[in-house]
């Protein structure tokens, strides 16, 4: 069959009847995608509402509501119960300041306000690099490659702070390193990063306005057995007999007799000036107020600034900065920038002093009553 | 049948659409920063350039000179809007992964190049052929230079980790590396046809 | 102050032909004198202002509202391809010397990835018509840099010897690897305007 001659009918019919067919063709495949398309969406979020959020047995999907969140945002709460009971929230958050703008994060809180899990539903970052924020902010994975397999040997990966589960909002949020915050970003992906914590920080903010019960999480502290890993000889209740001169919650002291005596007095005392917030201390005392031991009872340091400083100061191999025996007679504990002799940890200034101060705190209380 | 096969092995080496013709580059560059991705984005290809060689091999002599590259236009678009609306329903996070160089199918010179080239003198089978042969040149290229690309940047291949990362020079991931590896990569296919 | 922002950002953090990887058929092709450089930098400029603001409108008047997004490729690639036939047509009668001057970089932009890229990148990252605008016209002065640049190099390029293998394209897409390796030195310089 010879090709249709090119006049101006030919022309105009066979693209029309081209155009026609194909926007048929097309209006009805987009019938049939359009379903399975929200479909496929549908189940992935079923899918990382249950990666996120603890064991529920609702709908969280069927009981969703919106959630301001200023700058005209509002964003998409997942509620997630079990036995009729809330275990937790799967806040669908989103940044478009992504560096290829879009990106949409479901997170998911406990009810202590405690980062569950995560899980990226939408983005388009660079492969290799922006797209690595779908694992980078969970603990690390070791992965052995091939050649370290053949070879055996192992190189350490270099230990990074980039996790976000287990934290909780409420002691501040989330921002890179280069932003003043204590999470490392993505290499070569800041931008990418600090979308990524902005969407967590939003969310964040959605599940504080969303669950009236927020209140600061509940600090269980092991005093008891503090006590006991200070001193191993004694009858008494300590608890039952402490006391306190302040009007404040803490310090608090918990004499420790033998045979009714004295033998030396626990302090409870605390800082706020820890790097991420508090942190809580049992000092040791001897009846004249030298400090025999001290045991740390909590922390939200970051495990690089925290290592070592629990027994910093009770490190006999080095005087410089062994407390133990000291007392106040020669004026409060203090680092060496300070005046005194006491070296604090390079590169943990913050949690060290933070920890001098509670020490100090604890021996004046001592020293009042 | 010779003829056909041929054809489809001149697709691969002789007129390779990356290495020897040059055609396709946008694509080539941008969705190679993984062996996945660059074998994604070939296959994806190689799908609509057969399914629109055989179109427009099928409709060649219903469609006038005068309006061919209109006519063969809307064709490659639509087959490349289907293909679009398949992978955003099933496939969504590869779909994400190719971005805007899905739609920017429809505009690679290759499509166009061979409609004219190739499916508006030939028979419907030999165009079969044809669209395969190019499709595997494409695809294969890409696929190479992502596997390049992600081993020399990351050490792994297809997520596999072959090397330490740390060994890993970041730079071929980045757009920089895109060009240095293709280039050198044409530098290597060269040589050895010339052999 | 956001537009010197997308401005910046559009010409050199994310150069359209360094970093986004679209327009490198005429980069590569276009690109052995400055002159031409220029010439098809002016050609680019002026068919992607026109085609973004239609296709701006089309997809907010026409196909958003009808439901039809799943159109789009399709719509846009004839409605360029129509409208570089018509600015041709325009052209030729209305501003011969232009015509001369643009003439053979016009018909290249049909099916050029660089016009169609913007275009669906305008939409995608919903921008309004002012910054989309202002998006757009910093694209193409990104790619006439570009080109500039590469051609520059290319010329002094053609002067040196080179290894067999790698004359012609070989080359120059190293080259261009190089020359976008410098580009990434403008990260970030967007964000002393947020």
């Amino acid at each position: 069959m010879a090709k249709l001659e090119s006049t101006f009918k030919n022309m105009f019919l066979s693209l029309s009847i081209i155009c026609l067919a194909v926007a048929l063709i097309l209006a009805q495949l987009n019938v049939i995608t359009t379903e399975s398309i929200a479909e496929a969406r549908a189940l992935r979020l079923q899918d990382a509402i249950m990666v996120v959020v603890p064991e529920f047995d609702n709908d969280p999907v069927a009981e969703s509501f919106k959630m301001p969140v200023g700058q005209g945002d509002s964003l998409l709460m997942f509620p997630a119960k079990k036995n009729g009971e809330l275990v937790g929230f799967a806040v669908h958050s989103f940044s478009n300041n992504g560096f290829s703008g879009n990106i949409q994060v479901l997170v998911g809180f406990d009810m202590e306000g405690k980062i569950v899990n995560y899980s990226v539903l939408h983005h388009a970052e660079t492969p290799g690099l922006g797209d690595k924020m779908e694992e980078w902010f969970r603990p690390q994975e070791q992965t052995t490659s091939l050649i370290e397999r053949i070879f055996g040997f192992q190189i350490e990966t270099e230990g990074r702070n980039s996790s976000i589960i287990g934290r909780n909002l409420s002691a501040g949020l989330l921002f890179v390193a280069n932003d003043g915050g204590d999470i490392d970003a993505i290499t070569a992906s800041t931008i990418t990063a600090r979308a990524f914590l902005e969407a967590v920080n939003k969310a964040y903010a959605a599940f504080r306005e969303g669950n009236v019960d927020v209140s600061p999480p509940e600090i269980v502290l092991n005093i008891e057995g503090a006590i006991q890993s200070i001193f191993s000889d004694f009858d008494n209740d300590p608890v039952a007999e402490a006391f306190k001169t302040s009007s404040d919650d803490l310090p608090m002291v918990f004499p420790v007799k033998q045979n009714g005596k004295p033998v030396g007095y626990a302090v409870h005392s605390f800082s706020d000036n820890g790097r991420n917030g508090s942190i809580h201390i049992m000092v040791g005392l001897d009846t004249e107020g030298n400090i025999l031991d001290y045991y740390i009872l909590h922390h939200r340091e970051t495990p690089e600034h925290a290592e070592g400083v629990e027994i910093w100061f009770k490190d006999e191999s080095n005087p410089a900065n062994n407390i133990i025996g000291r007392n106040l007679s020669q004026g409060l504990l203090v680092l060496a920038d300070e005046g005194s002799d006491i070296d604090g940890i390079t590169g943990s200034t913050r949690t060290t002093r933070a920890l001098l101060e509670a020490i100090n705190s604890a021996i004046l209380e001592f020293k009042n009553q | 049948m010779n003829n056909n096969v041929k054809t489809l092995v001149n697709g691969i080496i002789k007129d390779n659409p990356i290495f020897i013709l040059l055609l396709g580059l946008c694509p080539t560059l941008a969705t190679t920063s993984s062996a996945i991705n660059g074998l994604s984005m070939g296959l994806a290809t190689m799908f609509v350039l057969i399914m629109s060689n055989i179109a427009i091999s099928l409709l060649k002599n219903l469609i006038p000179d005068k309006v061919r590259i209109p006519a063969y236009i809307v064709i490659i678009a639509a087959f490349v809007t289907a293909l679009e609306m398949a992978m955003n329903a099933y496939v969504p996070v590869l779909a994400d992964a190719l971005g805007v160089f899905l739609p920017l199918i429809a505009v690679n010179c290759i499509l166009l190049g061979r409609a004219e080239a190739f499916a508006a003198k030939n028979k419907v089978i030999p165009s079969i052929f044809d669209g395969v042969g190019i499709g595997l040149g494409f695809a294969g290229a890409l696929t190479i230079l992502g596997i390049v690309r992600e081993l020399l940047g990351t050490g792994k291949i297809f997520d596999f980790a072959i090397f330490p990362e740390t060994f890993g020079a970041l730079l071929f991931v980045l757009a920089p590396g895109a060009f240095i590896a293709l280039g050198y990569l044409i530098v290597i296919f060269n040589k050895l046809q010339k052999k | 102050m956001e537009y010197i922002g997308i401005i910046l950002v559009a010409i050199f953090v994310n150069n359209i032909v360094y970093s986004q990887f679209l327009g490198i058929c005429p980069f590569l092709g276009v690109s052995r004198k400055v002159d031409t450089a220029i010439g098809m930098g002016a050609a680019v400029a002026f068919v992607l202002a026109i085609a973004t603001l239609v296709t701006f409108f089309l997809q907010k008047g026409i196909l958003e509202p009808f439901n039809l997004q799943y159109l789009q490729t399709i719509v846009f690639i004839l409605i360029i391809a129509s409208l570089v036939q018509l600015i041709e047509i325009i052209l030729k009668k209305a501003a011969p010397a232009l015509y001369q001057a643009l003439g053979v970089f016009l018909p290249l932009m049909s099916t050029n990835c660089l016009i169609l890229g913007t275009c669906i990148l305008v939409i995608q990252k919903d921008f309004s018509l002012f910054p989309g605008m202002i998006y757009a016209i910093s694209i193409s002065i990104g790619f006439m840099l570009a080109l500039i640049i590469f051609s520059g190099v290319r010329e002094q390029l053609a002067l040196t010897r080179i290894p067999k293998a790698m004359q012609g394209m070989p080359i120059a897409i190293i080259t261009a690897g190089i020359i976008a390796m410098a580009f990434m030195g403008f990260s970030g310089i967007d964000q002393m305007f947020k």
